[in-house]
């Protein structure tokens, strides 16, 4: 058997360790706790020690009620020596604020009892957010699909004029397409978040990338009654070209639906020493800063009875913020009601990404060269 | 004749319960976007029943069935709740009944006599 490295005390694992440990004695009380368990439960250990456990941390259940320490499993386990695990157990803090933990208690050797905590808090916030996404996307998904079922139920009613038909088909269309686009952006986004999506870097200049994004909203723009703007450096950089545009054009087509008829949109890029800046600027309404907080929660929409913002799927800045991040940049809006928004893409240039127009190149001695042979 | 008065924001739901109403069911018909517009429409045009779903922007259904209740004119009409959640039962005190969501086209008329005890 391979002897324990002297330099490792047991004292000094159970320290470390992010998982609350507290021995009580035979009749319960607290004879230790490390670091973590101190922390959980807000207690100093030398204010600890000596308590019993159940009647300073476990008095009471989670509904309130008082929880008698005959009635505790652990006592039972301080009797029987047998093992008990409870999970999302509510146990209370020195300020009576409640902590949910899953919780074991394990017979030491001596007497007594050796239990675990491990703050649970974080599964629970977990598993409440995917239910309320769940939530969600169900509502989103059976709003169009209530539409597109009932047109096609009714399309072929007797005594209806050609126009109602014809706005049934019109409504049953609309759906599925919104219907689609909302499967796409959901699978979409989930692909980006899950870490499945590799990007496939390429050099590019600023202005062609401008140019694309702003080609792919050139429809709504007119539609909307929309200028668009481009202002842009002459600068190139390192990215995933697809992506970016996917990126602008999410912003671009939020920017154009939030603006007034005959109002402006710009897109301005800039590249800095270390960082590519991209500005989506629009002439609407602006955001209050409670609202700003909530932008790129997924399927966030402000309350508007404007239908034209509504036809999104409230996911299109979530994903331009999850690719942002993908690309190890960051997304953030600025606003002031009445003065319209500004979101701005901010992307981190490499060293060796930094691509200096051929004029300069031999005034600068271009030290990046080496390891672009391309060039 | 029977008058129905919808209050729905979602502009596609109102058209084809337009439709259920005035082809299917044969039915006089009017509708509002918004709670607000809903109260207004119901004092010009004295429907014999409102339904009013749940998921809205701003004035959601609940406060609307409440601002019908809660004005002279209106608080005898009778309301009926379009609701996707089954939850939505606890506000069953407060209208005369609910419609699950989506509701059938061919069977709303239907569906609301039934729950109104309207004969057919």
């Amino acid at each position: 058997m391979t002897e324990p490295l002297p330099c490792i005390e047991a004292s000094d694992i159970v320290a470390s360790v992010p998982l609350g440990i507290v021995a009580l004695d035979p009749s319960g009380s607290v004879g230790f706790a490390n670091r973590a368990a101190c922390d959980m439960l807000d207690w100093k250990l030398a204010d600890l020690i000596g308590k019993n456990f159940h009647e300073t941390a476990h008095y009471r259940r989670d509904d309130g009620t008082a929880y008698p320490f005959a009635l505790c499993p652990h006592a039972a386990a301080l009797t029987d020596r047998r093992p008990r695990a409870l999970d999302r157990e509510t146990l209370w803090r020195r300020d009576g604020t409640a902590v949910i933990c899953d919780v074991t208690a394990s017979a030491l050797a001596g007497g007594g009892l050796t239990i675990t905590l491990r703050d649970a808090s974080a599964r629970l916030e977990l598993a409440r957010a995917q239910e309320e996404f769940v939530g969600m996307v169900s509502h989103e998904l059976r709003t169009p699909l209530a539409s597109l079922l009932g047109a096609l139920t009714l399309i072929d009613v007797e005594g209806m004029g050609a126009d109602q038909r014809e706005s049934l088909i019109g409504i049953a269309q609309r759906n599925a397409k919104r219907l689609g686009r909302l499967v796409d952006d959901i699978l979409d986004l989930e692909k980006v978040r899950a870490g499945a999506v590799s990007l496939t870097r390429a050099d590019m200049t600023a202005r062609s990338l401008s140019e694309s994004a702003t080609d792919a909203v050139a429809g709504t723009a007119l539609a909307h009654g929309v200028s668009l703007v481009i202002d842009t450096d002459e600068s190139s950089f390192w990215a995933d070209r697809l992506r970016l545009e996917q990126v602008l054009t999410n912003l671009l087509d939020n920017a154009i639906k939030h603006s007034p008829k005959g109002g402006k949109v710009t897109l301005r890029v800039r590249k800095g020493p270390d960082s590519v800046l991209m500005d989506v600027i629009d002439e609407g309404a602006g955001l209050a800063p409670e609202q700003l907080q909530r932008v790129f929660d997924r399927f966030w929409q402000e309350d508007s009875s404007d239908k034209r913002v509504r036809q999104g799927s409230g996911l299109g800045l979530t994903i331009s913020q999850a690719i942002t991040e993908l690309h190890g940049g960051a997304i953030t809006g600025s606003s002031e009601v009445g003065k319209g928004m500004c979101f701005t893409v901010r992307l981190p240039v490499r060293a060796h990404d930094l691509k200096v127009p051929v004029d300069l190149r031999s005034d600068q001695g271009d030290a990046h060269d080496a390891t672009n042979p391309a060039h | 004749m029977r008058r129905i008065l919808l209050i729905d924001d979602e502009p596609d739901i109102r058209a084809i319960a337009r439709i259920a109403i005035e082809v299917v069911a044969g039915w006089e018909w009017t509708e509002a976007d918004s709670g607000l517009a809903g109260l207004e429409v119901a004092r010009a045009t004295t429907p014999d029943a409102v339904l009013i779903d749940v998921m809205m922007p701003g004035m959601d259904g609940i406060a609307t069935a409440s601002a019908f209740r809660a004005d002279s004119a209106l608080r005898e009409l009778p309301l009926i709740l379009l609701t996707a959640k089954s939850m939505d039962d606890r506000h069953e005190w407060l209208v005369n009944g609910i419609l699950p969501k989506p509701f059938d086209p061919m069977t709303l008329g239907n569906d609301i006599a039934r729950i109104l005890g309207w004969d057919t």
